[in-house]
């Protein structure tokens, strides 16, 4: 298979610095090792030691001591487990967003409202993609048959945990979104390069709509009036008219896509513009405006565009960059430029020190007062305050079993409290103090869908 | 690296540069100063090869952690085999086995970004060829329907391996790895276009 090895061989080899960390424990362990061998040699004499030994009247007194350790650790365990609720300190003034459904590994629907835990319900396949009603009724996951390559959208009760006669879609589908009025769920069908309309009320499929080369993103507009649909293969946006089903011709974006880099969409507040981040030269990148059925002049931003989001009044854009090429790239510098949306014009950067990876890098807190950086190798979350234009202290939000780091943070409109939704927890966070509250653990995460009220 | 391992290294691992990989793993039971040379050796592909896997952070933590669990079983190295690739290739396919979800969300970026952090650290000039790559969504987005024994086989075989050095990697028969990529394969092949019934841009509905 030509395609895949190429794309094995497009992995460049490490640069030096890139090992040294490897080659820096493997050092260390070798030299203690080693350090062993000597000691063992014969004729070798023992030379003073030079850390303390425990006398041997101290090894029960270790063992006890070990034991309050892990009673110690029981207590802790259990204060987290109690943490799934509210705490007492924080619960007065804090609110949190409405509904969140977690849909996890083996089938888990976590639902959690108001930060206590609801009785888990189960599907019988893993999910592509969810999203959930803005009434909290109904989730719809889309998957995969088995190995057939029709895929599906199983609609999902939430208030009974019943699980409705799946729903048909086309090939491979991916992204499920709901218009803000919750009649309408469109689907992407990745192989298919179409959207499926799915009429809540009767749970039933409209025909599909050619859209193009695989879509893979999608963003209604606030009005509900279209849908913006990314095509990763082909670079395009395909805004598609709902009240019609109708798809109007693909919108080239510049630099975005398979053919360049880019590929975070966003929609501002009153519906008018999507705006589109690309990369057309290395390190030099674009936002595209898109206004009805066609693009105006892209705004330059400076390096690789990897995270964009724009701020509730729509006058502000946010891109996070990076360099993604070339000398200095992966030194885990990444700049956060505000950008007037009226005039282009850029203001001065902030450069934050992180690994962020994934397609989420940045998330605007309701108000528009701070923005939260993700620094997925630290596993934390870095505020920036917006009116200063300043970071924050990091907000560790712990270290799960996988490396992925943060995933998400979601917001319910005049929320206090949201949620980093991360691995295999959901952790609250009060914005109002910039600090978290006890995770809740569920089982390992796939995907994540809120029922807010923005 | 201590001042002392260096010292033992320049003494005792010279004739270990010359051996093959067997020869170095073996001398390295008494001297373990000369495990470095398979260090050496194969750290920049095992990186590549967990690099396109987990992405080019997760690679340096996850290289280390190959190279010492490699160190520490060095002594139940088989010494048949002269070549270490499949073994350290299989060290770091069951570590990579640990963060499958993070393999899982990695693909998932790409597919629905079209960046691939793993091959976009290239110099500048390359990008033109990268770009011609416009493949690699489909192929993320297909790696994350194998199964993990079907990905770990065809992506070992796409990164060098032969059918018997991948089964030696993941412990199982030469048939077994042919089988499975015949699977594997047949999914990937789907995405790249198979049955793509919108492969040239259509805008109208």
């Amino acid at each position: 298979m030509k395609e895949l090895r190429e794309w094995c061989e497009a992995v460049p080899s490490p640069a030096p610095s890139r090992l040294t960390k490897a080659q820096g424990r493997l050092d260390t362990a070798i030299a203690r090792e080693a350090d062993k061998h000597r000691r063992a040699a014969p004729g070798h004499r023992a030379v003073l030691p030079t850390q303390r030994r425990w006398p041997g009247w101290m090894a029960p007194l270790a063992s006890a001591l070990a034991v309050i350790a892990v009673v110690a650790g029981t207590f802790a365990v259990a204060s987290a487990v109690r943490g799934t609720r509210p705490g007492h300190a924080q619960a007065a003034a804090s609110t949190y967003p409405g509904l969140v459904c977690i849909f996890s590994e083996g089938g888990i629907i976590t639902r959690i409202r108001d930060g206590r835990v609801l009785a888990p319900i189960h599907v019988p396949a893993s999910s592509n993609g969810i999203a959930v009603t803005p009434n909290g009724r109904t989730a719809y996951i889309s998957m995969t048959h088995g190995e057939h390559r029709d895929g599906v959208v199983i609609p999902i009760n939430l208030a009974t945990g019943r699980v409705l006669r799946p729903i048909p879609v086309g090939i491979w589908p991916s992204d499920v979104s709901i218009t803000a009025n919750g009649k309408t769920a469109y689907v992407t069908n990745f192989l298919s390069g179409t959207v499926t309309p799915i009429v809540t009320a009767t749970e039933t499929a409209l025909a599909p709509i050619n859209v193009g080369s695989r879509p893979s993103l999608v963003a209604v507009a606030p009005d509900g009036r279209t849908l913006y649909v990314f095509n990763v293969n082909a670079g395009t946006v395909t805004p598609v008219r709902t009240a019609t089903g109708t798809a109007l011709q693909p919108i080239r974006v510049p630099g975005a896509g398979s053919g360049g880099t880019g590929g975070s969409i966003a929609v501002t507040p009153d519906s008018k513009t999507v705006y589109v981040i690309g990369s057309v030269r290395s390190n030099s990148g674009t936002l595209t405006p898109i206004q009805g059925d066609h693009s105006l002049k892209p705004i330059v931003v400076p390096g690789t565009p990897v995270g964009l989001a724009i701020g509730p009044d729509g006058k502000m854009a946010y891109v996070v960059s990076t360099r993604l090429f070339g000398a200095g790239s992966g030194n885990g510098r990444f700049t956060i430029t505000p950008i007037d949306l009226a005039d282009g014009a850029r203001l001065p950067s902030l450069t934050v020190l992180g690994s962020s990876s994934g397609s989420v890098r940045i998330v605007l807190a309701p108000g528009g007062k701070t923005a939260y950086f993700f620094d997925t190798q630290r596993s934390a979350v870095i505020p920036i305050h917006l009116a200063t234009d300043t970071a924050g202290k990091p907000i560790p939000t712990g270290n799960g079993p996988y490396h992925g780091g943060s995933d998400a943070l979601v917001f319910g409109r005049g929320a206090s409290i949201g949620y980093l939704i991360k691995s295999d927890r959901v952790v609250p966070l009060n914005t109002a103090t910039n600090t978290t509250l006890p995770p809740i653990k569920v089982p390992a995460i796939i995907g994540w869908s809120a029922a807010v009220q923005r | 690296m201590s001042e002392g391992a260096h010292l033992m290294a320049g003494a005792d691992c010279s004739r270990a540069d010359g051996g093959d990989d067997a020869a170095v793993i073996a001398l390295s039971v008494r001297s373990p100063e000369c495990f470095g040379t398979i260090f050496h050796r194969h750290a920049p592909a095992i990186y590549r090869y967990v690099a396109r896997r987990l992405g080019p952070d997760s690679a340096e933590d996850l290289v280390a952690e190959t190279f010492l669990v490699a160190f520490r079983r060095r002594g139940r190295y088989d010494g048949a085999y002269s070549d270490a690739r499949p073994w350290l290739y299989g060290i770091a396919t069951r570590l990579i086995s640990r963060h499958r979800r993070d393999e899982i969300r990695f693909f998932q970026a790409i597919a629905r970004t079209g960046v691939d952090p793993a091959s976009d650290a290239l110099d500048g000039q390359v990008i033109d060829r990268v770009a011609a790559q416009a493949a690699r969504a489909d192929l993320a987005v297909a790696l994350t329907r194998l199964s993990q024994a079907q990905r770990d086989v065809l992506l070992l075989v796409a990164s060098g391996l032969s059918y018997p050095e991948a089964g030696l990697a993941l412990g199982v028969p030469a048939g077994t790895v042919s089988s499975r990529l015949v699977k594997a394969r047949r999914i990937v092949r789907e995405a790249l276009g198979g049955a793509d019934p919108t492969r040239a841009e259509r805008g109208q509905a």
